[in-house]
């Protein structure tokens, strides 16, 4: 039984989740139970309206449910404060983002090294790990360089290697290849693919089933339910 | 972690170079208008004091009331003018060592045929002779100081020697006051100020023969005895010149007053001048800071997007509050610290000018370094109490919501 539990990384249970719209409740979970075991790799699908960026949201604890629980590496996430759930959620998930999300004024390694300083490693051991995850996502060579000197593959390289650099128990990608061409987004997917032998936990939110077939698992949302894979 | 946010605020910054240079300016205007107004201010508080001091606290100076302390020219042309009598009166006072009087006129003087008014002043060649010589520091660059008998011999200053007339004047010369001929016995060593290097000094009978009024005294000063309490003898000499003159108390168309009042009514008018300076200043520092306020709001608002990303990868609260706080403070204290260096500069060129144009060494600016430390440490206070407001907008933002934000 406690093997079963620590094979669980992230546990939704019963989560619902409305926003407001002046007086009119917007349900955008309706009651969603989800168990994402280690090294698994899962895909999550749906249609835009269909509640899929709202559960990523909940996966990666950035919000927090209206209902229901969610439990991070076992940790109800209501249990937490503020700044806690900030600590767990740095070291235990790392986010890629559709739309890359770096910190244009920074370079590469300054973007990876960010998410180690909110961690409170010290400058030589931050500089050391970031160099070595950007060469191990093939940036070696691009280590000084701003974003807006990168192409949109060497930047969803960097956001990939910000995430990895904490050595996170799951990656949690949003659409990671929405903003780029079809060779280069299966090329980050290869990287996944890769990460996810190695032992990874990898979630994905996509739309395109050529994206979502890299998964074991899919997962499909609709109308704030999951309608196959929970 | 200190210097990790600092390195981050530091980026940010130099990211919007243009914007922080502007936001800078808005801190340095008013720090540089403080730091150099305020070191003037208190250059020439040191000066006065360090004459006052020269002059020492022992003694008392008598004026005419409408002779204010910085004019004892004014002192010798109201209605009721001090005289000769006076000095006796206030010699015959108990307390009082010796006394003596001052004359001050001005008038034309000519050398080479080449006319400019200055001051003149009496010479006391009376058992106030010393007292006369301590009180105006009296040194001589060459020639010799002006003896009993002397009555066409005349002490003039370093400037009358070099510098006042197109020519240089030198000891043996003859020079003319108010149309009669007079020799040059000796030239002072300058006193620092130009209003006392271009006097003229010569007996004081003769001064008042020129101006033909044999009575009159601009001022007198009093050396108060050993052992006497200076405020007890000025009380005791106003009490007898009152009577002597008739007048009620409140009444006095003289003042009496001793060194230390004289420093301490000084002291009074620069603790005005210098709560003005501080008042302006702190009007504009606060016109700054709003500058700030407004800088970092922006600041927030455009990096929502980034403070989102922050915290999805692990920042709290606290770690935004304290970029953000760090930024502001340091807005404020570079701002303060060119407007410091601009303030010195601004200072030392004031003191420099007035050395040049008007031969003035008590305008040399002080820079005390409470004063320097106290514009840094102030103007960073103002930077970080500026960017609470934003930097707590900031941290509070939800990290769901910041994302989201374009």
């Amino acid at each position: 039984m406690a093997k079963l539990v620590s094979d669980v990384i992230i546990g939704l249970k019963d989560v619902k989740k409305s926003y407001w719209m002046g007086d009119i409740e917007v349900p955008a979970l309706r009651g969603v139970s989800l168990t994402i075991k280690r090294a698994e790799f899962v895909s999550i699908m749906g249609p835009s309206g269909s509640g899929k960026s709202t559960l990523m949201n909940m996966i990666g604890s950035l919000d927090v449910p209206t209902d229901g629980k969610v439990f991070l590496d076992g940790v109800d996430i209501s249990s937490l404060g503020e700044s806690e759930l900030a600590q767990v959620r740095g070291k235990t998930i790392g986010f890629v983002f559709q739309k890359f999300n770096l910190i244009t004024s920074m370079n590469a390694v300054e973007n990876v090294c960010l998410p180690l300083i909110f961690l409170e490693v010290s400058e030589g051991e931050r500089i050391e790990r970031a160099v070595k995850v950007l060469e191990q996502v093939g940036l070696g060579h691009r280590l000084e360089h701003k974003p807006t000197e990168l192409s949109g593959g060497e930047q969803q390289r960097v956001a990939l290697a910000r995430a990895l650099v904490v050595e996170p128990e799951v990656l949690l990608a949003d659409e990671p290849t929405g903003n780029l061409d079809s060779k280069t987004g299966h090329e980050i997917m290869e990287v996944l693919s890769e990460l996810n032998e190695e032992g990874k936990t990898i979630v994905i939110v996509t739309h395109e089933k050529d994206i979502a077939k890299y998964a074991e698992r899919k997962v499909m949302i609709k109308d704030g339910s999951i309608v196959k894979g929970g | 972690m200190f210097f990790d946010y600092l390195r981050l605020a530091v980026i940010n910054l130099t990211h919007r170079k243009l914007r922080s240079i502007l936001t800078m300016i808005g801190i340095f205007i008013g720090i540089a208008a403080v730091v150099a107004l305020i070191s003037l201010g208190q250059g020439l508080q040191n000066a006065i004091t360090a004459q006052f001091q020269q002059l020492g606290t022992n003694k008392i100076i008598i004026m005419s009331s409408a002779g204010s302390i910085t004019s004892p020219v004014a002192g010798s042309i109201v209605a009721h003018p001090l005289t000769k009598h006076d000095l006796d009166v206030v010699r015959r006072t108990r307390g009082v060592d010796n006394a003596g009087g001052v004359l001050v006129k001005s008038g034309e003087v000519k050398s080479k045929d080449e006319g400019k008014n200055t001051f003149i002043y009496g010479y006391p060649l009376d058992e106030s002779k010393k007292l006369f010589e301590e009180n105006i520091g009296l040194s001589l660059k060459e020639g010799r100081k002006i003896k009993a008998g002397d009555r066409y011999g005349v002490l003039v200053g370093r400037y009358i020697a070099d510098g006042f007339f197109k020519h240089k004047v030198r000891v043996g010369e003859s020079i003319e006051i108010l149309g009669k001929s007079f020799e040059i016995v000796g030239i002072m060593n300058s006193q620092g100020n130009r209003m006392d290097d271009s006097a003229i000094y010569l007996n004081i009978e003769t001064v008042r023969e020129l101006f033909n009024d044999p009575e009159i005294i601009s001022m007198i000063i009093v050396q108060v005895q050993l052992g006497s309490k200076p405020s007890e003898v000025a009380e005791r000499i106003e009490k007898k010149m009152r009577t002597d003159r008739n007048l009620e108390k409140g009444q006095e168309d003289f003042a009496v007053q001793t060194t230390e009042q004289l420093l301490s009514s000084f002291n009074t008018i620069f603790s005005i001048v210098q709560a003005l300076i501080i008042g302006i200043a702190a009007i504009s520092l606060l016109v700054g800071g709003i500058g700030i306020m407004n800088t970092m709001y922006t600041s927030v608002l455009e990096r929502t997007k980034e403070i989102g990303i922050m915290k999805a990868i692990g920042a709290r609260n606290r770690d935004i509050l304290f970029i953000f706080l760090i930024e502001s403070g340091l807005l404020g204290l570079v701002g303060g610290a060119i407007g410091a260096g601009i303030g010195v500069g601004i200072g030392m060129a004031v003191s420099y000018g007035a050395e040049k144009a008007l031969g003035s060494s008590l305008l040399v600016a002080a820079f005390p370094p409470e004063l320097i430390i106290g514009a840094l440490a102030f103007s960073f206070l103002i930077g970080t109490l500026s960017g609470v407001l934003p930097a707590r907008q900031a941290a509070k933002l939800r990290p769901v919501e910041a994302l989201r934000y374009e």
